[in-house]
């Protein structure tokens, strides 16, 4: 086992950094660059597995560690570094968390346009890596588009640095790409510039209940073909509306198929916007709401962000992050329904509608469920989404399931360069090893 | 290190009859009174033939060219219109150019799911013209789009105009099909939700043909704004037209886009087919639209001509129409054409910097411009801290180029220094790699290189660009193209189209 590098420390328990039941060897959490530079030439030398530590909010996404040696916790790297709120770009460390940058930078009118889930505890470090998103997607896109700048130390230690604080740059490859999305296996990213934008001036939210699941498609397909621009569109089956609606009371009756619409601009747009959206969905809608109380909105959107509240419920609850075609959503809705049935668990589907992203939600009873042909159902789905390149990630499983699953089902020709590039950057596999591209 | 050229006959005779068992006879080029057209791109301070010039049809054709390419270890670069300005599209080192105009189709306008995917050499108007029918458009809008594609728009990561609210080029790119210089074809990215693993478009957008070639791309489509309002503000000072910039953007507006133009470049547009009107003796102009729903465009503008009205500007004008407005930007697109009119030659500089630097960084490159005693141009996407110095020089003059090398690499690396970066939209290609060591270290070069040989081990695609040349890093290059390995040619135009 590793003994004392950088500054490292053994006093704390190590529990906090267990993942998927596995503890970590020994926790690093280096103060200076210098520093974790030392440690990953050290791991690199003696061959020690390190996995970049920020709160761990999805430190259980991903196939199961190989080994466990050092959990680099970078939450001393905290700080915002440079905020220049005139040029609309802040320089930030990896372990700062996603809510203290969001409100510093609120102090000024301005805000990184991404709401992943997690937002209270997710570091700035854990959301590029896991390319973590949220409803503002639909219009702003993922934190991939705001990153303009990095610095990492690579898996031998070397401390680099790709793009700047400049808002539009083409010197050299895109290397902020490369790193977005990467789970921690190609360096252990240290600092971001993020470009940033004004927040909306004024917000309204649509909550309507449709009057059945072909009316919500249409709602869906009519509104992605409009002159509106919503900032996020949700789409939510009876069982997640039923969820939503518990805590929120948003509309009475039956549950059914909702979708709800956020619009942020100047106020006179805004208005207008929905006002159309009315017209739009005419003859669709069973029940709607308004709400433009501020407090109720950040509500809404925080049920509809997070994600650890709806992985509650069941003795044994998992999480499916499944990618298709915005045009395919419905029915591919339609074939998680059929899954929880087989499944014999409650099904709750939320979807970011525009962008064909579906978080399907299984909550597993244990004396009645069939939990065993998850894995089944799971290839299965998977078979049906591969003609339109589309995906389904196990992102939430019970530990002992990873045995029996490939987590990211990624089995498409371009896996290989891949490989071949995990290979160039980490070719001992320190880093994660095993729980992503290996 | 260059091939020999031209390159031994038999060679040529084996190369030039295996393309033509490929695309025919008639699409495959080796004279040079025919090559001499693809001896340069934009930048055309560096020119190099290339041995053949070959026109593919399908990705089948391209996976064929490479196996000739891999047979005879000759290097090879795809081609879209020759737009670039940094020698990206030039042969550097001789062989094979692709050149992607027999692949233009545009096979699917995806509404619904608002995608579009094209042929390499789709030009990038073509394909906001046929969005247009449902009211939807392609955002990248390179000056260079009534001409340039969009395999060179992904090659270089274009951006434009109005990329300052809708972003360039990586943006709107979900999925490639690609083919590798070892003649497998990959798809990468999707239109389907997130990628998974790597993110290798986001890698390949960018590459500048060094990674491979790309014949196909998913790209997005968005729903055209509604209104549009677009208005030029007239100054009698530089400084207050960069400080109507920096307020603007500090006050958190975000223009569709924001364009400076300056004195020099006025008096070219005014001289010029384009002429609009603007005051000829305004020494900068700002040209400035919003969009979005009818509802958003008033109090956008109005907050915006507070900012104008604070800084001094001396008039505003407002297009009345869509012609008018459609005028102004002609005005401004075709900017680089007009200054044949003012000067023999000219040379279009790149360079980005922190938009709040903007004052002081045009102020310096006036005063670098007197110091060589160049005259300079500057019209520039100012809002993104995008700039375009152009040098006007007259090439006949004795140690007129020397000087224009020498001002290019002063700019540069003051650009440098605010915290810019050496190219903020038209590549390093040939142009700058020998100044990627001011802004990169030895191992971050070679972190970029590993990349590369991930996708073209071999060095085959587009050999001698965006890396520097010369061993010994850390020593200062002198000037663009500093370390290339030909001799300068003179040439009358710059952009030929
Ligand atoms: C007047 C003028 C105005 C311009 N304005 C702008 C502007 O506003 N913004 C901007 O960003 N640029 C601008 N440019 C630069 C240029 O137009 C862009 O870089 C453009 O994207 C190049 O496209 P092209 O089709 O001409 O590519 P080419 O010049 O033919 O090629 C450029 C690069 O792309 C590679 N390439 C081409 N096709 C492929 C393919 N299928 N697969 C892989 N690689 C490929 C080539 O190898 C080369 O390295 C301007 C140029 C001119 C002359």
């Amino acid at each position: 086992m590793p003994n004392s590098t950088g500054s490292t420390s053994q006093s704390g328990t190590t529990s906090r950094f267990a993942i998927d039941g596995l503890h970590p060897g020994q926790v690093a959490a280096p103060e200076t660059v210098e520093e974790a530079t030392a440690l990953l030439k050290e791991a690199n030398a003696q061959n020690w597995s390190v996995v970049p530590f920020g709160s761990g909010s999805k430190q259980q996404v991903g196939n199961a560690l190989k080994r466990y040696d050092i959990a680099l916790s970078l939450e001393r790297f905290d700080r915002i570094l440079e905020f220049e709120p005139q040029d609309l770009v802040v320089k930030v460390q990896s372990g700062c968390r996603l809510a203290a940058l969001q409100d510093c930078l609120a102090q000024h009118g301005l805000y990184l346009p991404i709401d992943p889930p997690w937002r209270d505890t997710a570091t700035m470090g854990g959301i590029v890596s896991a390319h973590d998103s949220g409803p503002l997607r639909f219009a702003h896109g993922t934190v991939r588009d705001y990153l303009i700048g990095i610095s990492l130390i690579q898996p031998d230690g070397a401390w680099t640095k790709f793009g700047s604080r400049v808002v539009k740059n083409v010197t050299g490859y895109d290397m902020c790409k490369l790193y977005t999305g990467a789970f921690g296996t190609l360096g252990v990213l240290l600092d971001f510039y993020f470009k940033l934008k004004p927040l909306p001036p004024f917000e309204r939210t649509v909550v309507v209940k449709m009057k059945g699941f072909a009316e919500a498609a249409q709602a869906i397909a009519k509104l992605s073909i409009s002159s509106l621009f919503p900032s996020a569109v949700e789409w939510l089956n009876p069982a997640a509306f039923e969820f939503v609606n518990r805590s929120l009371e948003l509309t009475r009756g039956e549950p059914g198929y909702a979708v709800v619409v956020r619009f942020g601009d100047v106020e006179n747009s805004v208005q207008w916007q929905v006002e159309q959206l009315e017209k739009l969905w005419n003859g669709l809608t069973a029940q709607g709401v308004i709400i433009s109380d501020g407090r109720e909105q950040s509500l809404v959107w925080q049920v509809l962000r997070e994600d650890s509240p709806w992985l509650e419920g069941g003795s044994s609850n998992a999480k499916l992050k499944v990618n298709c075609l915005p045009s395919h959503l419905a029915a591919t809705a339609q074939r998680l329904e059929a899954v929880g049935k087989v499944l014999n668990a409650q099904t709750r589907l939320k979807a970011h509608a525009g962008s064909g992203i579906i978080r399907a939600y299984f909550s597993f009873d244990a004396s009645t469920s069939t939990a065993e042909r998850f894995p089944q159902e799971l290839a299965n789905l998977r078979a049906a989404l591969r003609a339109a390149r589309g995906t389904a990630i196990a992102e939430s499983v019970p530990a002992s399931w990873k045995d029996g699953i490939d987590v990211w089902g990624y089995d498409f020709k371009d896996k290989a360069l891949m490989q071949q590039i995990r290979q160039q950057y980490d070719p001992c596999r320190i880093l994660n090893p095993g729980r992503f591209v290996v | 290190m260059s091939r020999p050229s031209p390159i031994a006959a038999s060679l040529r005779d084996s190369v030039h009859r295996e393309l033509a068992s490929i695309v025919g006879h008639e699409w495959v080029l080796d004279a040079p009174d025919e090559l001499i057209v693809y001896e340069c791109d934009g930048l055309t301070l560096h020119p190099r033939m290339p041995d053949f010039v070959v026109f593919p049809t399908s990705k089948e054709d391209v996976v064929k060219i490479m196996g000739v390419s891999q047979r005879h270890n000759m290097p090879f670069l795809p081609r879209g219109a020759g737009t670039c300005l940094s020698g990206g599209a030039i042969a550097a080192d001789g062989g094979i150019i692709l050149e992607f105009s027999r692949m233009k189709r545009i096979l699917d306008l995806d509404f619904d799911n608002r995608v579009a995917t094209v042929e390499a050499g789709v030009v990038n108007l073509h394909l906001t013209q046929a969005a247009k029918k449902k009211n939807f458009y392609y955002a990248p809008d390179p000056s260079s789009q009534m001409v340039s594609t969009i395999g060179g728009n992904v090659a270089e990561n274009s951006g434009g105009p109005h990329t300052l609210k809708y972003g360039v080029t990586t943006n709107h790119v979900v999925a490639l099909e690609i083919v590798l210089p070892d003649s497998e074809v990959y798809d990468i990215g999707t239109a389907a939700g997130d990628f998974v693993g790597y993110d290798l478009v986001g890698v390949f957008v960018g590459s500048e043909g060094t990674f491979g070639t790309m014949t196909k791309a998913t790209v997005r489509l968005l729903y055209s704004p509604p209104a549009v309002k677009t208005l030029l503000a007239v100054y009698d000072s530089v400084a207050d037209a960069t400080r109507t910039v920096s307020g603007i953007i500090a006050r958190g507006i975000v223009p569709a886009a924001l364009e400076m133009i300056d004195r020099n470049t006025i008096q070219a547009i005014e001289a010029s087919v384009y002429a609009t009107g603007i005051p000829k003796d305004a020494v900068a102009v700002l040209l400035i639209e919003v969009d979005g729903l009818e509802a958003s465009i008033e109090p956008q503008m109005e907050r915006v001509i507070e900012v104008i009205q604070a800084n001094h500007a001396r008039e505003i004008r407002i297009a009345k129409d869509d012609a008018e407005r459609k005028k102004l930007w002609a005005a401004r697109k075709n900017a680089f054409g007009a200054y044949g009119r003012i000067s023999a030659n000219y040379y279009t500089m790149d360079g980005v910097i922190p938009r709040s630097k903007l004052p002081e960084v045009l102020a310096d490159i006036d005063a670098l411009g007197q110091q060589y005693g160049l005259r300079m141009a500057n019209v520039f996407h100012a809002g993104d801290g995008n700039l375009h110095p152009i040098i006007l020089y007259d090439a006949s003059q004795p140690g007129a180029r020397d000087k224009v090398v020498a001002l290019a690499g002063e700019i540069l690396r003051r650009c440098v220094e605010v915290g810019g970066a050496l190219s903020g939209e038209h590549g390093i290609g040939l142009e700058k790699r020998e100044f990627m060591t001011l802004f990169f270290s030895p191992r971050e070069l070679e972190t970029m290189q590993q990349l590369k040989s991930v996708f073209n081990p071999q060095n085959l695609a587009n050999p001698n660009k965006v890396f520097p040349m010369r061993r010994g890093c850390g020593e200062m290059p002198k000037g663009l193209l500093d370390g290339a390995d030909q001799k300068y040619k003179e040439v009358d135009e710059l952009v030929r189209f």
